[in-house]
């Protein structure tokens, strides 16, 4: 039964689904040339969530990735079709980057997006450098979300480029994806004096241990769950974090409680 | 329903493999005693640490001990080539295994360092086949996908646990050996994409699916969690749990 330990892991075994809700801050969505996934269109993310209880995922989809020129259209389709469940991050492409553009976009669609999203190492780009202060400015002075990929032992996106971000612009709340995989104890060290940065779970699961270490380095009231739906399954995230060594106030704290106080400060869904 | 996971290792480590151990099979019965795991195969790390002999040795032991408590654990044990005689000869393997509760075998080509051919691996394996002794292929253990499939074309009808720890395990890797041959099944212990376990069971069967955790190296409750809430029958979700396993070590009479 999961953890004979919590009695969240007790309840969702008993029903296959978490007696609480799940905010999922890090997904994609559509295709990607190195996989095959058994569905991936907004729809049947959708129809995912309704199973496993999740009710809102932000993402950016494959295409917005990895399509500098026409994929960012995909994220407003996929939203407008469901504005009720899903936001978007605004990719920046940082070697064909616009920043003038991009803020344009999220400032004129503010049931669109929530913020930017940088993959720094996809880029061989570093998140810090000087090109995306402009959207960084922006975020600053609305307090909106910039998700980053970040990576261990990394020359983009280490725990160094990000409280380099964090120093500049103390308002920007920074969910760091992955939470620095491979360097996560001092990349968390490093970076938690910075009150706006969070630590998200995608990839954590695959090595047990990682979580425990995020949230005694941390505290659970920095972590937000996340996925990278539909690499990994919800229930995979889910389930890390039921059979971790934590409490379940942690577990409510990752599944929800963390993403409903940055609802707050953002106005999201009218809360 | 009875949970068997196919997939436990224990064994103390003079490194970081695992980030998070469980050092003696005692830790190890505690820890599976949390997530009320009924049993399974477990395999000793010592196998490829230590020496060979050593880790099938408690392998054989600590087994032993589980089931005079009550426990359904079966022991997994390393093989070598027959040409050093440090694991038991071929025509000796099955008999050994029976005697020592043994339920199945793997190989580790790239620590135990040997040429993974038909001239070390051959007798072996046919052995192996006849008597459908459950093989673990895992890219964990050092066997390539490229080999897995070689081995499988050699050997159609092995009853091979195949897993693939691969950075991005994928369909386009696995489906194929599951689908193509028949005695093939796939350890879940890897298998985290979303939709992964319902679009398997629908396409090849749950008789096809094995529930692993990869425990105490990943968190048993992923697996877990997947395979809990997939949305598959009741049936279905026993056979992956428990009774696959089951199933398969009673056909090899282990």
């Amino acid at each position: 039964m999961i953890n004979k330990n919590s009695e969240l892991a007790r309840a969702f075994w008993e029903t296959g689904k978490l007696p609480c809700r799940i905010l999922d801050f890090h997904a994609h969505m559509d295709e990607h040339p190195q996989i095959y996934f058994p569905f991936s269109s907004a729809d049947e993310m959708v129809k995912d969530m309704d199973k496993n209880g999740v009710e809102h995922l932000f993402f950016c989809g494959h295409l917005a990735l990895d399509d500098p020129l026409y994929g960012e259209q995909y994220n407003v389709t996929a939203v407008k079709k469901h504005p009720d469940r899903l936001r978007a991050y605004h990719i920046l492409h940082s070697r064909h980057l616009d920043a003038e553009r991009a803020i344009t976009d999220v400032e004129n669609n503010p049931d669109i997006y929530v913020g930017f999203k940088i993959l720094g190492d996809y880029n061989e780009f570093p998140i810090n450098d000087p090109i995306h202060f402009p959207c960084y400015e922006y975020l600053n002075r609305t307090k909106k979300l910039l998700l980053l990929h970040t990576w261990g032992g990394s020359a983009y996106d280490d725990f160094g480029n990000v409280a380099d971000i964090a120093e500049r612009f103390p308002d920007i709340t920074i969910i760091c994806g992955h939470s620095f995989f491979g360097n996560h104890k001092k990349g968390i060290e490093e970076t938690k004096k910075y009150q706006n940065v969070y630590y998200e779970l995608t990839a954590i699961p695959i090595v047990r241990g990682y979580l425990e270490d995020i949230v005694n380095g941390a505290g659970s009231e920095r972590v937000l769950f996340g996925t990278d739906l539909p690499w990994f399954s919800t229930l995979h995230g889910v389930g890390m974090v039921l059979s971790a060594d934590i409490s379940d106030e942690d577990r409510l704290n990752i599944f929800y409680r963390n993403g409903e106080k940055i609802y707050s400060r953002l106005g999201l869904w009218g809360k | 329903m009875k949970i068997y996971d196919c997939h436990l290792t224990y064994g103390a480590s003079v490194n970081i493999q695992p980030y998070k151990n469980c050092d003696t099979f005692s830790d190890l019965l505690d820890a599976v005693d949390v997530s009320e795991i009924d049993g399974g195969l477990v395999r000793c790390r010592y196998s490829d640490n230590v020496g060979v002999r050593y880790g099938n040795g408690f392998a054989a032991r600590d087994v032993r001990s589980a089931l005079d408590k009550g426990i359904f654990m079966r022991g997994v044990w390393a093989v070598l080539p027959p040409y050093t005689d440090e694991t038991p000869k071929p025509e000796a393997l099955f008999d050994e295994m029976k005697k020592n509760n043994i339920g199945a075998v793997y190989i580790n080509p790239s620590v135990h360092r040997y040429v993974p051919d038909m001239l070390t691996l051959g007798k072996t394996l046919s052995v192996i086949e006849e008597n459908k002794i459950p093989i673990i292929l895992s890219t964990e253990y050092g066997v390539s996908m490229e080999l897995i499939y070689k081995i499988m074309r050699a050997f159609p009808r092995l009853r091979a646990l195949i897993s693939d720890t691969d950075c991005w395990p994928n369909a386009r890797r696995l489906y194929p050996l599951i689908s193509e041959y028949e005695n093939a099944v796939l350890d879940l212990s890897y298998v985290m994409d979303a939709g992964g376990i319902e679009d398997m069971t629908s396409r090849f069967g749950a008789e096809k699916l094995l529930f692993g955790t990869g425990f105490p190296a990943r968190y048993p409750g992923s697996v877990l969690a997947m395979v809990r809430g997939a949305d598959i029958s009741e049936r279905e979700r026993e056979l992956i749990l428990g009774k696959n396993l089951e199933n398969i070590l009673s056909e090899a009479n282990l």
